[in-house]
């Protein structure tokens, strides 16, 4: 009972650290200097919109929810993108994602995502590119992602690419695995927790499994990667659990976010299959927000007429 | 003792803060004088007495709307009204504490005569409501009842008042119960209760082995009138329904015990027991005090002095769906008890949606979508996300992270939506009696212009053609 919108917000912070902890230990020292620059410019900004407002410098911060908006945007982008391209990044999530709407819980789409995607379409290739995770890889080069040799493999079969490429580990990129891993155990701690809701990422996550088997054939050179290797490539667990679930931007009642969740399921895989984009966990997710009034309406209007029916 | 054979949607399960339960009650000193309510429900009552008169304790100082009387609690001196905001009307207690005669409660009556005696006792619910019992009673008999719920449930964390007297004086509460069965025809009787009031439970069941006793869930808000016929029927009410629609009239254990009170020594409603808890007192327990006892002079005799009294924020009723009252109010008969607290109220921060509201909601509303109306002051939003419907538990600001003051927004949110409802009805009489006044004064223009034309016909005789 003396959980306070604060300490939701450290929660979420706390649980992120295992998928923070493994991408520092396989991509390097870059994630740390991400989440420093991040941070820091989420002070600066939240501090000059409180004083645009006539309230004191840490007003906005009191929340706590602008350290989580740069945590996330600092370890959605790849280690060693310049620090110009991580400020604009954290200004623009908390600009133009919150600040213009009225602060927190006036935003329609999530924070993160309106940051990374803005600079996902402005500074393409420098978002290209994370540390190679190949066996024999030089330390500091870089490498496309294991989504993005996939999407761009010519007619290769899955087999020769996973043979080929070196970068590709046991069910999914080597490094991507246990980055996707160590999310997950932080993101069912955070549903134990009772700060996220189950319903999203369940739903999430078994909608990309059901496409992901459907569009896989065991691996011709026209299938898309197996169920394993979606559910721990990329973003999708950092997205599960800590960013579709973000409540301001998800329908209010159960019926709507399970929609809801299942929506940014079929969207991620829709994405990364059919789009220009290797990863589409982003786009998913705003396009989700962009729903989730509806949604909510739809659904809020059935349990009015469930309700309505039990009296 | 059985379990209720339904559970509620939503609740919370809270710390009882009972800990002060078995303490046993004070009877505290008559004061110098009393500040007596002269509002009940929204409505001042109406005065049968004057500055200057003489009364003794059982005298008839106002009268409601339905007649129901509200009795001087000792003999003293009336000083005259008060306004502060609410009005009061202030008795010098003279210290002899005289009583007027009693009549003393005869055999068996009619249900008329009961329900008269009922009222001029001056009985209203005890639990909050303050509803008058006569009324209820002849509403119950019209409806054709089946069950009486006695509502000991007393779920507000910190009140004990409910459930001393059920430890102390069943037998009391017993008489009440089997008057007012009888009275409405020999129903049946059912007793609601909260299962960790051991004691409570236990001195009714060797009083009354006969009384059938149902134990609720242990999760607030179980005692909320509707959420009791909720768990026991299995058909919660519609949103304008009362519970004589489900066969049931409920009553408060206090109000059975002023009922229980009057059948042994015919006197009306002088005093109550009211709770004296929370965090900002050291000693806790109940006390027996007068109508009109002033708030600072309670919490005074539970050994708090006046620079401690100036920090405490008393609400009446408990911490969760309680209201804040006044130092310098008077008890009513509706006060269940005082709440101290010395916390400052935290600043809100904004919704972040995160639904725990509506999980908690014992009306399956959405608090967040009231709260985001409200905020706006969308009154036709509020009605239509169900303002009506809300209980005024409190459940939704207990658990909202951001502390929203959820409850006081939606109090307002009520006032502000009657205050609506009363001006579009007086807009609305007015502009039928003025289309019935345009209406009446073009017909008798039109019957005088058609009077005068016969006139002229008639002296003209018919036209000439």
């Amino acid at each position: 009972m003396t959980r306070t919108t604060p300490r939701i917000m450290a929660l979420v912070a706390l649980c992120l650290v295992p998928g923070a902890a493994a991408s520092t230990l396989f991509f390097g020292i870059g994630v740390l200097a991400n989440l420093v620059v991040a941070v820091l410019t989420a002070a600066a900004v939240e501090a000059a919109v409180a004083r645009a407002r006539g309230q004191a410098p840490g007003a906005l911060l009191r929340d706590g929810s602008a350290w989580v908006t740069a945590v996330l945007v600092a370890l959605a982008l790849p280690p060693g993108v310049p620090m110009t391209v991580v400020l604009t990044a954290v200004a623009i999530a908390l600009l133009v994602g919150k600040a213009v709407y009225g602060g927190l819980g006036a935003n329609p789409f999530n924070p993160a995502m309106v940051g990374y995607a803005a600079v996902l379409v402005s500074f393409p290739a420098a978002l290209a590119v994370w540390p190679d995770q190949a066996l024999g890889a030089v330390d500091g080069s870089t490498a496309a992602t294991p989504l993005d040799v996939l999407k761009h493999r010519g007619g290769a079969t899955v087999a020769d690419v996973w043979s080929a490429a070196n970068g590709f580990g046991s069910v999914a990129g080597i490094g991507w695995e246990w980055v996707n891993a160590a999310y997950l155990a932080g993101g069912v701690a955070l549903v134990c927790l009772r700060v996220a809701d189950w319903r999203i990422p369940v739903s999430m996550l078994g909608t990309l499994t059901l496409f992901a088997t459907i569009g896989y054939d065991a691996g011709s050179s026209d299938s898309h990667g197996s169920p394993t290797f979606h559910l721990f490539s990329g973003a999708t667990m950092l997205g599960a659990f800590f960013i579709a679930t973000d409540p301001v931007t998800c329908p209010p009642d159960a019926r709507g976010r399970l929609l809801f969740g299942a929506l940014i399921g079929v969207l991620v895989w829709t994405l990364r299959t059919a789009s220009a984009y290797p990863d589409g966990v982003a786009f998913a997710v705003l396009l989700a927000n962009a729903a989730a009034p509806l949604i909510a309406h739809v659904t809020a209007r059935a349990r009015a007429r469930d309700a309505g029916a039990a009296s | 003792m059985r379990m209720a054979p339904s559970d509620f949607p939503g609740g919370i399960a809270v710390p009882e803060d009972k800990a002060h339960r078995d303490v046993p009650p004070r009877e505290l000193p008559l004061p110098d004088r009393l500040r007596l309510p002269l509002e009940s429900r929204g409505r001042t009552l109406a005065l049968t007495t004057a500055r200057g008169a003489h009364v003794l304790r059982g005298t008839i100082v106002a009268t409601d709307a339905y007649g129901t009387p509200l009795h001087a609690p000792t003999s003293g001196r009336i000083l005259g009204t008060e306004h502060d905001g609410a009005p009061w009307l202030v008795l010098e207690c003279d210290g002899r504490d005289a009583a007027a005669e009693t009549a003393a409660h005869g055999a068996a009556r009619s249900f008329e005569d009961f329900v008269a005696a009922v009222r001029d006792a001056g009985i209203v619910g005890m639990g909050g409501g303050g509803y008058p019992l006569h009324r209820k009673l002849v509403q119950a008999r019209a409806a054709g009842v089946h069950t009486l719920v006695v509502n000991a449930v007393e779920c507000e964390p910190g009140l004990t008042a409910d459930e001393t007297l059920l430890r102390t004086r069943p037998h009391r509460i017993g008489d009440a119960i089997d008057a007012l069965c009888t009275a409405l025809g020999g129903i049946r009787a059912v007793v609601a209760i909260d299962p960790r009031k051991r004691a409570a439970i236990a001195a009714l069941e060797a009083a009354r082995p006969d009384l059938d006793l149902v134990a609720v869930p242990p999760r607030y808000p179980a005692g909320a009138e509707r959420v009791l016929v909720t768990l026991l029927t299995h058909a919660p009410l519609g949103d304008s329904e009362r519970p004589v629609a489900r066969g049931l009239v409920v009553v408060n254990a206090a109000t059975l015990d002023a009922v229980g009170e009057w059948l042994a020594t015919g006197a009306p409603v002088t005093r109550r027991l009211v709770a004296v808890c929370g965090p900002g007192l050291r000693a806790q327990g109940t006390a027996w005090v007068r109508i009109g006892h002033v708030v600072r002079d309670v919490i005074a005799a539970f050994g708090v002095d006046a620079e401690e009294a100036s920090r405490l924020t008393l609400r009446d009723g408990g911490v969760v769906s309680g209201r804040t009252i006044s130092h310098d109010a008077g008890i009513a008969r509706t006060t269940l008890g005082l709440h101290a607290t010395t916390a400052a109220v935290p600043d809100a921060l904004p919704c972040i949606r995160c639904g725990r509201c509506a999980e908690v909601c014992p009306e399956r509303l959405a608090p967040q979508i009231l709260h985001a109306h409200a905020t706006e002051q969308r009154l036709r939003g509020l009605v239509d996300a169900g303002l009506d419907a809300c209980i005024e538990c409190g459940a939704c600001d207990l658990v909202c992270p951001s502390r929203i003051p959820l409850l006081t927004e939606f109090r307002a949110g009520k006032r502000a939506v009657l205050a609506q409802r009363t001006a579009e009805a007086l807009a609305d009489t007015a502009r039928r009696r003025v289309a019935a006044h345009e209406q009446r004064a073009q017909e008798t223009a039109a019957s005088a212009e058609a009077r005068r034309r016969a006139r002229l016909a008639a002296r003209l005789g018919p036209p000439a053609r």
